[in-house]
């Protein structure tokens, strides 16, 4: 039985790095459409093992060629994972490049922070239009934050960048569970949130504070009015059909989600503007997820304060 | 599959996202059944669709008890659950984050400005019996023009498809989302030979699931230019 295991994770870690693995069926039982025609000793194995192999030990199988491609946990001893063990020895940084006044860069720097990634941060000020000069572009010719640089590899899009650090480095599983069930959950309102908490609420603090400051205009009460009966539509789904009777937005356990909607419902706050003022549940709900991100939360949110205490001065 | 049970999917083929999922499903060859919900006759709206998604809206995925709102999630779960090639949705987290990264954009960038040429010539003069709005829809196809630099300039490159060597469920979602436009008989990519290749690449890759998957759209397109 060990022998079997130590074989099938050996196969498996030398046919991770080829180009034709095949994912791990998670279903369980004797599951979905057979592996197709790769000549593979690993495909062999896994079609092999799959007739009534039990769950606990298909259940370690999968974990094994998961972690295969994390970064290793200090706790354990991985296989054939030498290349990673090396990279961790030569002190390799995650550089992130980030506005902390931008709601998806505040999420990034949370994460980092509270699973110690070790991570270096360039701060790209936005309204000084750092993200337009020649050498920005050129990591990004999107001239968009955050950006991460991981070793040579370049990705932007913070949806992409937290998963990629939940998928790669070895940080407690709740941020962006493996089982497929719970992992949809955090994909479901991570979709969501991109036109709906996302847009609602930026729009909000556009109009309140971004566009009078940088057209020194007074701010447009109709629009205003309009954005904020959108986000209040908005927060009722939140709560109604995310939330519920739950903790946390996708179950018992904070996730990337919950990071996320907690940044971008921090926004409005620059213009003095609390949007959970009336709603109690939403209200603790922000509670937990300070309280679970500790010192983090209120450091990436320094900013942000500052822009609206500066605000508050002017009054 | 031990025990026969299917996948359960709500679409209207009329939905790119709806699309994306039914090609999915057929090449993947997972067992599955679709409910087909006519949105432009309401359908989502019933009280028993409510009570399944009260978002009311499609697509909608139901495994076993299971209940999955979202596009982006449930390709990446059908992916993720079951044994299907691994090109679509790859495990090794620098391939999978290209994947993610193009899914992310394309929410905000191919799918409102392509879904919004056909709202304009198509489905809104044929809900309110009005003509096309053509400053509306010249913005929104300039608006489109910029997605479509940035789609070849920063994603497809001189890659064979969005992400690297092999498609992806980024191809899908965006092959989808630009045929749309078709249904008014505009083909958006008719000045962009590389796109082109990129799609009839995407087309090949997807065999007859495609061509099934679009010929309500299709049909759209053929009723329309009968009339004209």
């Amino acid at each position: 039985m060990i022998y079997f295991q130590l074989l099938s994770t050996v196969i498996a870690t030398i046919s991770c790095r080829t180009h034709g693995y095949r994912p791990i069926q998670y279903g369980g039982a004797a599951g979905c459409a057979p592996a197709r025609n790769e000549a593979s000793t690993y495909i062999t194995s896994m079609a092999a093992s799959q007739q009534g192999e039990p769950a606990e030990q298909l259940d370690r199988r999968r974990t094994q060629q998961r972690e295969s491609y994390c970064r290793p946990s200090l706790r354990g001893f991985h296989l054939a994972d030498r290349e990673h063990l090396v990279s961790m020895a030569t002190g390799r940084l995650v550089e992130v490049y980030l506005d902390l006044l931008s709601q998806p860069c505040r999420a990034i720097q949370i994460l980092l922070s509270c699973t110690k990634i070790p991570h270096r941060v360039h701060r790209v000020a936005l309204r000084k239009g750092e993200h337009r000069t020649a050498e920005f572009s050129k990591l990004n010719p999107m001239q968009k934050v955050p950006v991460l640089v991981d070793g040579g590899f370049v990705l932007t899009e913070s949806d992409a960048i937290l998963k990629y650090l939940a998928n790669k480095y070895d940080i407690p599983e709740h941020w962006y569970p493996w089982q497929p069930e719970r992992r949809a959950r955090v994909d479901e309102y991570v979709a969501w949130h991109h036109t709906n908490t996302r847009p609602h609420a930026a729009k909000v603090f556009l109009l309140e504070v971004l566009l009078p400051a940088q057209f020194g205009a007074q701010v447009d009460q109709d629009r205003l009015e309009r954005a904020l009966l959108e986000l209040d539509a908005t927060l009722d789904k939140l709560e109604s059909m995310f939330l519920r009777r739950q903790p946390f937005l996708c179950g018992d356990d904070i996730t990337l989600a919950d990071l996320l909607a907690v940044c971008e419902l921090m926004q409005p706050l620059g213009g003095g503007r609390d949007v959970l003022k009336d709603r109690p549940q939403l209200q603790r709900w922000r509670s937990r997820v300070q309280s679970a991100l500790g010192e983090s939360f209120n450091e990436a949110h320094a900013v942000l304060f500052a822009v609206r205490d500066r605000r508050q001065a002017k009054l | 599959m031990a025990t026969g049970r299917l996948v359960e999917v709500y679409l209207d083929l009329l939905s790119q996202p709806c699309r994306a999922i039914q090609i999915l499903l057929s090449c993947t060859k997972i067992p599955h059944r679709v409910h087909r919900v006519a949105l432009r006759k309401g359908e989502h709206r019933t009280a028993e669709f409510s009570k399944l998604n009260p978002m009311q809206k499609v697509p909608v995925l139901v495994d076993g008890g299971f209940v999955l709102t979202e596009s982006d999630a449930i390709l990446k779960y059908l992916a993720n659950k079951y044994d299907i090639p691994e090109h679509w949705y790859p495990w090794q987290p620098e391939r999978r984050a290209r994947v993610d990264e193009y899914v992310a954009w394309h929410h905000t960038n191919t799918r409102p400005h392509a879904a919004k040429v056909f709202l304009l010539e198509v489905l809104l003069p044929a809900q309110f019996g009005a003509q096309v709005d053509q400053d509306r829809l010249e913005r929104a196809l300039l608006e489109l023009d910029a997605t479509l630099d940035k789609l070849e300039s920063m994603f497809l490159r001189r890659q064979p498809f969005l992400c690297g060597d092999d498609i992806t469920l980024a191809d899908l979602l965006a092959v989808c989302e630009l045929m749309q436009p078709l249904g008014g008989g505009r083909d958006v990519l008719k000045d962009r030979p590389q796109l082109q290749r990129w799609r009839s690449r995407v087309q090949s890759a997807l065999g007859e699931s495609f061509n099934e998957a679009h010929a309500v759209l299709f049909a759209v397109r053929d009723r329309r230019q009968a009339k004209l």
